[in-house]
């Protein structure tokens, strides 16, 4: 996702778009760009863990063989979380080179966004983020930067966490 | 000849905070709000405005650390800061009024003189009124 947006200069083909996975977050609509997603399935049941998960980790999952973290960031949207619903679906997608599986209320499904239309936050917010957002005609479009999603150290301390519960 | 500011008056919390006319796109009355992940806690959200991205800062938070929201009466400042557009949300926008420099040099002695909103590198800031005095 960087590679799209890079530098302050950037200049952007107004004629390319790109495919995004949308997905809903309680009563927003939210986006992964396609590239940064693997697969998407439904809500499994993660149990109980002996050892305590790192922060917005609910707990680990075995993807045919990958042995994969289940984060929630809807705490990071302002919303309730801490909880998986049998309605949920999960995306598992690429952070940083590492496989995580994201918690959200409903994938909606996918679309071409024009590059032209995708604002940088960091370009209209007062703090740096390393998001984005698309205006369309439903309103505002959240275009997530997988790689950008967590820390380096947090996402260490996930590997760790998911090595240590399911081996 | 002295110099005319002609600057637009809001109220805050009782408090009138004043923005140069010359910075101001538009003011619009509040409308919902989309949140964003990681939203500071100054950011009452994003607006689409005609196809814009508006972040709208809340200026409550601004003065006084506390939010409340936005209430239907409330009103956004679409302010410029450069070519973005970005939002401000006031109690209430009170008068356009045209200051003379002298005016404007005795309100700054004014022990409840008003404060000029501005904004500068996508941050809200309030700046004194002899700011616009000396530019």
């Amino acid at each position: 996702m960087s590679l799209l947006l890079t530098g302050t200069d950037a200049r952007v083909d107004e004629t390319k778009s790109v495919p995004i996975l949308i997905v809903r977050m309680g009563e927003v609509r939210s986006a992964f760009l396609l590239d940064a997603v693997v697969q998407v399935f439904d809500a499994v049941d993660v149990g109980e863990f002996p050892e305590v998960p790192p922060k917005d980790v609910l707990g680990a999952i075995n993807v045919r063989g990958l042995k994969v973290p289940l984060v929630d960031v809807r705490r990071r949207w302002g919303q309730e979380c801490g909880k998986v619903s049998l309605s949920n679906q999960l995306v598992l997608v690429v952070c940083d080179g590492i496989n995580l599986c994201v918690i959200v209320d409903e994938v909606i499904g996918t679309r071409n966004v024009p590059i032209s239309k995708i604002v940088r936050l960091k370009d209209i917010l007062p703090e740096s983020s390393p998001h984005m957002a698309v205006a369309d005609l439903e309103g505002i479009l959240i275009l997530l930067d997988a790689d950008k999603l967590f820390e380096t150290d947090q996402l260490e301390e996930m590997i760790v966490w998911v090595e240590t519960v399911i081996g | 000849m002295a110099e005319a500011f002609e600057l637009l008056v809001t109220r805050m919390d009782g408090r009138p905070v004043a923005v140069l006319v010359e910075s101001i796109f538009e003011v619009i009355n509040a409308v919902e709000t989309m949140t964003f992940i990681d939203r500071p806690e100054c950011i009452l959200g994003l607006i689409n405005l005609r196809g814009d991205i508006v972040p709208v800062h809340d200026l409550r938070f601004h003065m006084t650390g506390e939010s409340r929201g936005l209430i239907p009466s409330d009103q956004i400042l679409i302010m410029r800061d450069g070519d973005t557009k970005i939002g401000v949300a006031v109690d209430s926008v009170e008068t356009v009024k045209t200051f003379q420099e002298e005016q404007l040099f005795a309100q700054s002695l004014s022990p409840n003189a008003f404060k000029i909103l501005k904004i500068r590198e996508r941050q809200v800031c309030f700046d004194e009124i002899r700011s616009i005095l000396e530019m």
